[in-house]
């Protein structure tokens, strides 16, 4: 089933929740500085709650794609996104609590709770894996921080971070790449290796805005290394901090709520 | 040579003068020939049923595919020209049928799993595989919303006929495909690959559930049977006529079946020696005991003219005729029982109520015999072969007696 995940698509995710990781354990200055950064990082998106809509556009060899989505997230490990546009998949809903996705299809009212041979598949038909929604939130978990490089390069004053799976850790990546912009602590780029040391896809942040008094990278756009003219761009339009959910929010019974 | 005639005659009445021990030979010969013809035509049975499944229920004798699609399975590759590929391959008096195969995810109620969505023509699939008459319960697919599921995808998911099923895929749009599915069939095993995770549906419904207005990813061929040589040289040619397709034989898409099926075979022969190992030392013994018991009888004879060849001669057709009676007795048991196992199968239910499988292929549990010229040849050809061998040495010392120590041998 290794192609299974070439040709799966699921419904939607938490962009807010796919950025990097955050602390992890570790000794030395470096480390602990490392994991500084990341966590700042990692906050950028992410508050005791957000809300926000995006749009996303996928460009690959066979189609393109554009969506409008509309997402929630309390915390780390709940959230929900639901499609607004386009019409034919209009309200179908996605459900991440803890490690587990629900999705739920407005056409055939049906709940289906994602499998773990679907996790590697395509989420949405974009770049991004339903795995990349789950794993998110456990980077911090699976990948230990170093910083190895700070300095000027291509004009901008950055600090790279690797981070490294632990050898314990069942995890996708053998190594992620993420440079910060040293100034405003802002990511740049985030880049995944596989165990062959290929670089495998980038993760682009550009568009930093103010939004809801944050300063943040408001464009993502993943580049799969191995398809050329391939990407998946994520765009917020809105985003907002700081919101009360009530517990039920987050349950497979509000998923299916239009 | 010109006595041949006289030591057959005498050949004969030695046999008939020795009627018991000859009748004990032929019995032997007969049951040994028996059981090595019965057990080739059940293992050729076996085989040919496992190759059977293979072919006639997945694979058809030949595919054509574009190139690279068997290791990449993407599904865009597609071949855009399904009539061209059928107008040729009617040209040699082949049908065919077009596939589709895409992904997705399977639920029912709490239970969920991956697989592997497969369109098929019901009507010329049919031309190709026999996999409509392979039903365990229900009806097979329609052109409507009706599909059919392996038979352990069936029971992972707790799908029974009549259930509706949920299908989610990426469509070729990338649009979130999803859509609710009635169960039509459940299959009999048939293949891994089938039984696991494999939903069948009409090419429409495919077409519609995917968004893919044409192209198809598979073309299998069939519809006459084909033997190995067959499927090898229309291959040759059906790929010098399809450029830009890759066209394979069945051997070549499931190799470690064609391996595992040559070596079976070859291992039916390694089994008929070891019986007739058994049989070659019993003829030996019986044989020299013949010898043994006429020293004093061929003493005589050498002393009147004959010579050794003669000699040889004599114990060897002795022997011939015992092993060609057996062999005719072994024959017309065996035969009739085969023909019959044609029809009549073993059934192994009790052992086994679900089929186990030969490299991927699920095995009938019911045993059919096969009748074909090598289960009666090898047994046959390997049995005369070893009746002469084990009479070469008593008959070699028949005709080397010396004439004066035997007269006076007691």
């Amino acid at each position: 089933m290794s192609f299974f995940a070439k040709v799966m698509p699921f419904a939607a995710v938490i962009f807010v929740l796919f950025p990097v990781p955050v602390q992890a354990a570790g000794i030395g200055r470096d480390t602990a500085r490392a994991r500084a950064i990341m966590t700042r990082v990692d906050d950028l998106w992410r508050a005791e709650s957000s809300h926000g809509v995006m749009v996303m556009r996928v460009v690959t060899a066979h189609y393109q794609r554009n969506l409008k989505l509309e997402e929630w997230s309390r915390g780390r490990d709940e959230s929900l996104v639901r499609i607004l546009y386009p019409p034919r998949e209009n309200g179908t809903a996605t459900l991440k609590s803890g490690n587990t996705v629900y999705t739920w299809l407005p056409r055939t009212d049906r709940v289906i709770r994602l499998t773990s041979s679907t996790m590697m598949a395509t989420w949405m038909g974009s770049h991004f894996t339903n795995d990349d929604l789950v794993k998110a939130s456990r980077l911090a978990d699976d990948y230990d921080p170093g910083i190895v490089f700070t300095g000027v390069r291509h004009g901008i004053d950055l600090i790279e971070i690797a981070l490294r799976p632990r050898p314990d850790a069942a995890v996708v990546w053998d190594r992620i790449l993420v440079e910060v912009d040293r100034s405003r602590t802002l990511p740049l780029v985030c880049r995944y290796y596989d165990e062959d040391g290929q670089l495998v896809r980038s993760l682009f942040f550009s568009g930093v805005k103010m939004m809801d008094n944050r300063l943040l990278p408001t464009v993502m756009r993943m580049v799969p290394a191995d398809k050329p003219g391939e990407f998946t761009e994520i765009r917020y339009q809105s985003l907002e901090f700081g919101l009360v959910f009530a517990d039920s929010f987050f349950s497979v019974n509000q998923l299916r709520r239009r | 040579m010109r006595r041949l005639p006289f030591i057959t005659a005498l050949a004969i009445k030695n046999i008939r003068r020795r009627r018991q021990r000859s009748l004990i030979m032929v019995a032997a010969i007969a049951f040994a020939v028996f059981i090595a013809i019965y057990y080739a035509a059940l293992s050729e049975g076996l085989l040919a049923n496992t190759e059977r499944n293979a072919v006639l229920m997945e694979s058809g004798y030949i595919q054509a595919h574009l190139p690279g699609y068997l290791e990449e399975h993407d599904f865009y590759q597609l071949i855009n020209d399904f009539a061209r590929v059928r107008a040729v391959a009617g040209e040699f008096g082949l049908a065919a049928a077009p596939r589709l195969f895409g992904f997705a995810l399977a639920a029912n109620g709490g239970d969920s799993a991956g697989v592997v969505l497969r369109g098929i023509d019901p009507a010329l699939e049919d031309r190709v595989t026999m996999l409509a008459s392979h039903l365990r319960s229900g009806s097979w697919v329609d052109g409507r919303s009706g599909v059919v599921l392996g038979t352990r995808l069936s029971r992972k998911l707790g799908a029974g006929i009549g259930d509706e099923i949920v299908l989610l895929a990426q469509a070729a749009d990338g649009s979130i495909a999803n859509d609710l599915f009635r169960v039509n069939g459940i299959l009999k095993p048939v293949a891994n690959e089938i039984d696991q995770g494999t939903i069948i549906v009409s090419v429409a419904v495919f077409r519609r559930f995917f968004v893919l207005k044409s192209g198809v990813h598979e073309i299998a061929l069939g519809g006459r049977v084909l033997d190995r040589g067959e499927v090898a040289a229309l291959t040759r040619v059906l790929a010098a006529r399809l450029p830009g397709l890759e066209v394979k034989g069945w051997p070549e898409i499931a190799p470690v079946l064609a391996r595992v099926l040559d070596s079976s075979r070859g291992a039916l022969v390694v089994m008929l020696l070891l019986i007739y190992a058994a049989m070659a030392i019993l003829i030996l013994n019986a044989v020299l005991m013949g010898v043994f018991e006429r020293v004093r009888e061929f003493g005589v004879m050498r002393a009147l003219g004959l010579g050794p060849a003669a000699l040889f001669g004599l114990v060897m057709i002795e022997n011939g005729i015992i092993v060609v009676c057996g062999g005719v007795c072994g024959l017309m048991v065996a035969v009739p029982l085969v023909v019959y196992g044609q029809s009549h199968p073993i059934d192994l239910t009790f052992l086994a109520a679900d089929a186990s499988s030969i490299a991927g292929v699920a095995i009938d549990p019911c045993w059919y015999t096969s009748l074909t010229v090598s289960v009666l040849a090898w047994p046959l050809g390997l049995m005369a072969g070893i009746a002469v061998i084990a009479a070469v040495y008593p008959a070699l010392h028949a005709a080397f007696i010396n004439p004066v120590t035997a007269l006076g041998y007691d």
